[in-house]
């Protein structure tokens, strides 16, 4: 009797920005599942990394994958990947979460020294190349919210290294999850700006001690927020905003006294500036 | 219609004063607000106990405390709550976003800002509508 044959192909599935790979080579081995990052965006960006086309299925020969450790050295070596192994388990809750910073904090737990460095790699790199990404829409993005929110398209957008001064501006920020990469978007405006601002809208006068002032800085970066999740999904990224907060006095310390990379917002209703931050 | 009391929710002070704004030059009268969901629970439970129950809610979506997606979830539990036409006024765009609080029992959707307008033929949809259905 003819002895079937074990599958030695390799499934490669897309899930939410991860590419899965699935090694069904023995009974034991069958539990095991490989979950590659996916760099197909990053390879335009980076040297250290190339990538895998996720839309087809890849094989390799049964010699090449005589034992999981030469399985994982073949991808590497044919696809130039970071990998990291996760159990079963632990690739559902990744999946559910589906945030790389959650699969970095997992190996942490795990203690894995060597696969942290890896995750970082791509954590790292993944968050350049989402910079880049966030601040090629940024535009787009003010252009569309600022028209939504008080009904003008902006004067002129440029950069301008930016300084905070703690006793006329109203400093905000959002934190979103941009696939797995923590984003900060922070909205910095003269007091006296966000009044002209609100007044327009609210189509009345109102004074500089009402709290639609302040909240007016909050609620521009709502739309420029929601302008910018628009654009990201449309690029398929996985994306999770908090509510704008505005920044306290102890957080601002942090930023003063530096020049900030931002850009420059002109409104015939005054100027605001707007930057990104993000961290690993 | 514009005899009935509406309730608005919304953590922004700018969007909730606009909105009542529109609401009032489209001539209602009785508007209560507030900043959240959680508020906004106990302003339906307060107006069933004092009889003076709510003819239309409109939530925000994302707010601190209680969203406005689990606001409607909690507040289409209570029968009669249920039956209080709900419209969401968001900036939310993403098409799972507005799906999910259309399941949680919300009657329609806005963009946000919108013009009084948009607000009136919305509102005069949803208001024939639920007319129909009761």
């Amino acid at each position: 009797m003819a002895t079937a044959k074990p599958d030695t192909s390799l499934h490669v599935e897309n899930f939410e920005g991860f590419t899965i790979v699935r090694l069904p080579l023995q009974p034991r081995l069958a539990q095991i599942t490989v979950c590659v990052q996916t760099l197909n965006d990053l390879a335009a960006k980076s040297e250290s990394f190339m990538f895998v086309d996720l839309g087809k299925s890849v094989s390799v020969g049964a010699p090449e994958l005589t034992s999981l450790a030469d399985g994982i050295a073949t991808l590497k070596a044919k696809y130039a990947v970071e990998i990291v192994l996760l159990s079963e388990p632990s690739l559902t809750e990744v999946l559910k979460q589906s945030k790389l910073a959650q699969v970095t904090r997992l190996f942490e737990r795990q203690g894995e020294e060597k696969r942290i460095l890896n995750t970082k790699k791509v954590l790292a790199v993944n968050t350049n190349n989402l910079h880049v990404r966030l601040e090629a829409t940024l535009d787009g993005a003010i252009q569309v919210a600022l028209q939504r929110w008080i009904g003008q398209a902006p004067r002129s957008v440029q950069s301008a290294p930016v300084a905070i001064n703690p006793a006329t501006d109203v400093v905000s920020v959002v934190e979103m999850h941009v696939d797995g990469c923590l984003v900060q978007v922070f909205l910095s405006s003269a007091q006296s700006t966000l009044r002209a601002m609100v007044a327009k809208i609210l189509q009345s006068e109102i004074s500089v001690s009402d709290p639609a002032v302040t909240d007016g800085a909050c609620e521009l970066l709502n739309y420029l927020t929601a302008f910018f999740k628009q654009q990201l999904s449309a690029q398929n990224s996985v994306v999770d905003a908090q509510a704008p907060q505005l920044l306290q006095a102890e957080e601002m310390m942090a930023i003063l006294d530096v020049k900030l990379p931002a850009r420059r917002v002109q409104t015939a209703l005054g100027s605001f500036d707007v930057w990104l931050g993000t961290a690993a | 219609m514009l005899n009935i009391r509406v309730l608005v929710i919304d953590d922004s002070h700018v969007a909730r004063r606009l909105l009542v704004s529109q609401l009032r030059e489209l001539g209602f009268k009785d508007i209560v607000e507030c900043e959240d969901g959680a508020v906004g629970l106990e302003k339906v439970h307060e107006s069933r106990k004092t009889n003076k129950p709510f003819g239309l809610i409109l939530t925000d979506l994302r707010m601190p405390k209680v969203s406005g997606a689990d606001f409607l979830l909690m507040v289409n539990a209570d029968p009669e709550s249920k039956l209080i036409p709900k419209l969401i006024i968001s900036v939310e765009t993403d098409r799972g976003t507005v799906l999910n609080a259309v399941l949680q029992g919300a009657d329609g959707y806005i963009l946000k800002p919108t013009t009084t307008p948009v607000l009136k033929a919305k509102l005069d949809k949803l208001m024939s509508q639920k007319k129909v259905a009761s």
